[in-house]
């Protein structure tokens, strides 16, 4: 018997996923192979990721903002727009900035790992 | 209408090791840089390398290998825009904003990789000196290989 084309612990990335994409993704892999995703972008801190529908990553929906959200709990828990986010930034300058109820710790090698 | 640059830099990776930064160099930048398209590959040997790289944000540049003054794609428009480049490797890491990738791109050695934004997409990094986003390594399965990096953006 032939396995279902798509395993549920494999999901695929489909080359169009999203009605409205924020970006596009296109690798080659070493076998010449060309993948090619859509991405979309969260409204609260503007990441980009790559659509999987059935990868099991939760993500949201901010309905002040009317568009995604990437599911890291601080844009989950707070509708902060990217755009008053940046205009923080830019308030702040070079200070430590709150992002999205989140703490902001300016240092090191320490912060860059997840 | 706004202006387009080019960025471009290669610098040898690791853990935590940027390759590429693009932020506002002037004191009282006009307008805020928005990043449209991103390339990325490997120029180094060949090889089965496991490599996962972050572009984030970052509010204080490091100290930079060398830099790269970015080029104008029309060369119409001014040489000198609002942003400049910081190439690895770093002897001082930017400091990035924790826990706040803008993309993650997990990626064999061997593979290259392109992002473009739609319109309305981009990245938008604030108009502050020394602000801006860098490319860097989080990890590699094994060894430093070398990395090219390039970005375009407007402003």
């Amino acid at each position: 018997m032939a396995p279902p084309p798509h395993a549920p612990h494999a999901p695929h990335t489909p080359t169009h996923s999203a009605r409205r994409p924020a970006g596009h993704v296109i690798m080659v892999d070493p076998g010449g192979v060309e993948l090619m995703a859509d991405t979309l972008q969260c409204v609260h801190c503007g990441a980009h990721w790559i659509v999987k529908p059935g990868s099991g990553r939760k993500r949201g929906f901010c309905l002040k903002c009317m568009g995604p959200t990437c599911g890291s709990p601080r844009c989950e828990h707070s509708c902060n727009p990217v755009e008053a986010q940046i205009e923080a930034m830019e308030a702040a300058g070079d200070a430590a900035v709150q992002l999205a109820g989140g703490l902001y710790v300016p240092a090191a090698a320490s912060l860059t790992t997840r | 209408m706004s202006d387009r640059y080019s960025g471009h830099g290669s610098a040898a990776t690791g853990t935590n090791k940027t390759i590429l930064t693009a932020f506002c160099a002037s004191a009282t930048p006009k307008v805020r840089p928005r990043l449209y398209e991103l390339l990325l590959g490997s120029v180094a040997t060949p090889a089965d390398v496991a490599a996962l790289f972050y572009l984030s944000r970052f509010t204080a540049v490091g100290t930079e290998g060398s830099g790269f003054t970015p080029i104008p794609l029309d060369p119409g428009a001014p040489a000198a825009g609002e942003c400049d480049c910081g190439v690895g490797v770093f002897s001082v890491e930017p400091t990035y904003t924790a826990s706040k990738e803008l993309l993650a791109i997990p990626m064999n050695q061997r593979a290259t990789f392109r992002w473009i934004a739609a319109p309305g997409g981009e990245l938008v990094l604030p108009a502050t000196q020394n602000n801006g986003v860098g490319l860097k390594s989080s990890s590699m399965s094994s060894g430093t290989p070398a990395f090219d990096v390039t970005m375009h953006w407007m402003e």
